[in-house]
């Protein structure tokens, strides 16, 4: 994270926080585990350049901002991160500003380390967790919504009946029919492997829906199921990357989880086609399919 | 999938005797032949051979655009309170227009006890990028809108007539793709209509300009995307290609007894040329995948056996010449038996099966040469290859790994 304060700081501006450990970092985000009223909450530390520093940037941090805090707020879905006790606000600690404000804490695993640790769901956890992020992404289409960055790194596993996966940070989450935040309209926003193919056509603006967070959300159960990703391969350049995106077809789920059901794999083999149209986009139908298996 | 009679001129009984007979599912009418006061006493008729047989009229709103034409031949059609000509504009601004012609089009069809309804649309002739494409999917988007205003309980299939142009484009026609299929209120299913260029008039270069592969195809593809999405197709003037359509999906296939019913063309809607003779009375062979004249038939059969159906229909041709009722019955027979044979609702298989059939397609038409029947002999292997090449094109749009 870009000048990611120190703890002396925070505790300095906070004093009233106790136990802040940190947690996490971005490019411009710092996450800490911190007890405010004896609850753990997930503090969420933003940078925010001085306007005389860089105007569009902050411009667009604080609209981002705003932008996930009233999603998540009017998100309903359990599967969902839920705002903190804390509001944002602005905060000046040691040089620079940040915007700060909490999430609950969520006490669990992400994907990306229970597949580093060589996890391996069975049928049940792989239909559960794409059932929470069907029902999520039900949600978003909703409020006209797409996260653009589901992965497993940003979801959680809680072990908990009621709200077994969670997903996280909305933080680049795209509006449709809104203005745009990104200063740079050429830019992509997201991580790469996750990434829709039609994320790289040149009017991406115009082709993307609900559909790229499915496709997303299939990359991220193949990879859970798996225990590798679909389409990338470790240590290739962007460009090979982006390339197999595009074009490469990748082997079914079932040639890496023959004991998986085919119907199962079947369907994350469907979502993750190139082509928008061929993914089955019925959330209704999907639900349904994944409960006959 | 089912299989629909294309109604059209001259019916007389070739409806009525399907539905006895039990070949078709159901029929499309066309109110190009109907007077809208007649239509009741046509829909009894047919509801009265079986109550359970499905109903749709067909608006051809998409004529329209020949509405004041010179040489427009419309028919009965401008008896139809909805069929009238609307600006451009008024199509493409808001929703008002679009909205009203749906709304007289289902009115239309309710009062003559359709089981199904029909959106019009007009006709989407060279590119899926344009403004005809615009107002396409405002009808489609539009059709669940209104049908659900009106307190509609009937199934809504909204009309997607295209021309081949337009389908062979392929990023607009994907980009087209990718639109329909995300519409929040999605109709139950597409009538689809593929016609060919919009300036011939002759059926027989209509007909090879839709026997390309990239068209059949495509025209696969459609079925495929909608399908996998919940959207039934059926598929208008599909005629020997239903079983393909149906293996990618389609719901329903369509074809009547003039050929001008077995291929979609917009030309239908003109006056040209000055007639000509009857066509000749056609077998359609399963086995060929290909219709042949009666004399060809007879000949045929002699050497190389197995070009027969061996369905009950064929006996309508021993021993006499058929007529065009038992024409008819014998065209939705055949591709009723096809679909039966060819569908099983495993793509993958059904794929490779169908290859299988144009293979031995292919060794019959050698069979026949090698006894000097030779006549058309390329044409008709350029044909099967057309299809067996309509399956690669087809795996390669839908993302198959498959190699069939």
């Amino acid at each position: 994270m870009q000048n990611r304060p120190d703890l002396e700081g925070l505790i300095e501006v906070f004093p009233d926080i106790q136990e802040i450990v940190f947690c996490a970092e971005g490019g411009f985000k710092a996450v800490y585990k911190a007890k405010i009223a004896n609850i753990y909450e997930a503090l969420k530390v933003i940078y925010v350049p001085r306007e005389e520093e860089d105007k569009d940037i902050r411009d667009e941090i604080v609209a981002r901002v705003k932008r996930e805090i009233n999603s998540l707020a009017t998100c309903k879905c359990p599967y969902l991160v839920k705002l903190g006790s804390m509001q944002p606000q602005l905060y000046i600690i040691g040089e620079h500003e940040y915007i700060v404000y909490t999430e609950e804490y969520l006490d669990g695993h992400t994907l990306l380390e229970m597949i580093k640790a060589g996890h391996r769901p069975d049928l049940e956890e792989c239909k559960m967790l794409f059932r929470c992020l069907l029902e999520t992404i039900k949600e978003f289409k909703a409020m006209d919504l797409i996260h653009r960055d589901i992965k497993p790194g940003n979801i959680i596993n809680l072990e908990i009946q009621d709200r077994p996966y969670v997903i996280l940070d909305l933080g680049i989450a795209f509006k449709l029919h809104s203005t745009a935040i990104t200063i740079n309209p050429d830019m992509r926003q997201g991580t790469l492997p996750y990434m829709a193919p039609e994320m790289f056509n040149p009017q991406f603006r115009e082709h993307i829906d609900f559909r790229s967070d499915l496709y997303s959300a299939a990359v991220t159960a193949y990879e859970y199921a798996a225990g590798v990703h679909p389409i990338a391969r470790r240590g290739e350049d962007d460009f090979t990357t982006i390339y197999r995106i595009a074009h490469v077809r990748p082997l079914s789920l079932k040639g890496h989880r023959p004991d998986l059901s085919p119907e199962f794999c079947n369907i994350i083999d469907a979502m993750i086609r190139k082509k928008p149209a061929l993914r089955p986009s019925n959330i209704e139908n999907l639900n349904t399919k994944l409960e006959a298996i | 999938m089912k299989l629909y009679a294309q109604h059209g001129h001259a019916p007389s009984d070739k409806m009525l005797r399907a539905i006895e007979e039990g070949v078709i599912d159901g029929v499309i009418l066309s109110p190009r032949y109907l007077i809208p006061q007649k239509v009741t006493e046509t829909v009894q008729e047919l509801k009265e051979k079986n109550p359970d047989i499905e109903i749709i009229i067909d608006p051809e709103f998409y004529a329209t655009r020949y509405t004041g034409t010179p040489n427009a031949k419309l028919r009965y059609l401008e008896k139809w309170p909805y069929f009238v000509p609307r600006k451009r504009n008024e199509l493409l601004v808001g929703t008002n227009a679009i909205d009203s012609v749906l709304k007289d089009a289902f009115e239309a069809q309710i009062s003559h006890s359709c089981t199904t309804l029909i959106a019009p649309n007009i006709y989407i002739s060279n590119s899926f990028d344009s403004i005809e494409a615009a107002i396409g999917i405002g009808f489609i988007n539009r059709a669940r809108i209104v049908a659900d205003d009106m307190d509609i309980n009937l199934p809504i299939y909204a009309t997607i007539a295209v021309g081949r142009d337009a389908i062979v484009k392929r990023e607009d026609f994907l980009s087209f793709l990718n639109a329909i299929t995300a519409i929040d209120s999605a109709p139950d299913g597409i009538y689809a209509l593929v016609g060919a260029g919009p300036t011939d008039e002759r059926v027989g270069t209509v007909r090879s300009e839709i026997l390309a592969s990239d068209v059949i195809g495509g025209w696969m593809l459609l079925n495929y995307s909608l399908s996998i999405n919940g959207i039934n197709t059926i598929n208008g003037c599909a005629d020997v290609l239903s079983p393909l359509l149906g293996i990618a999906g389609g719901a329903a296939g369509a074809t009547g007894w003039w050929s001008n019913l077995q291929v979609f063309s917009m030309e239908r809607y003109l006056r040209v040329g000055s007639g000509g003779q009857p066509p000749l009375k056609r077998y359609l062979s399963k086995p060929l995948l290909n219709r042949i004249t009666i004399n060809e038939r007879e000949a045929f059969v002699e050497v190389v056996p197995e070009i027969m159906n061996d369905l009950k229909t064929d006996t309508l041709y021993e021993s006499r010449e058929p007529s065009r009722t038992d024409e008819a019955l014998q065209t939705w027979e055949a591709i009723s038996s096809l679909n039966d044979h060819l569908i099983s609702g495993d793509i993958e298989r059904d794929l490779a099966q169908f290859k299988r059939h144009t293979e031995e397609a292919e060794e019959l038409y050698n069979k026949l040469r090698s006894h000097g029947f030779s006549e058309r002999y390329e044409a008709n292997i350029e044909y099967i290859t057309t299809l067996r090449e309509s399956i690669d094109v087809f795996i390669q749009l839908a993302e198959f790994s498959v190699d069939v």
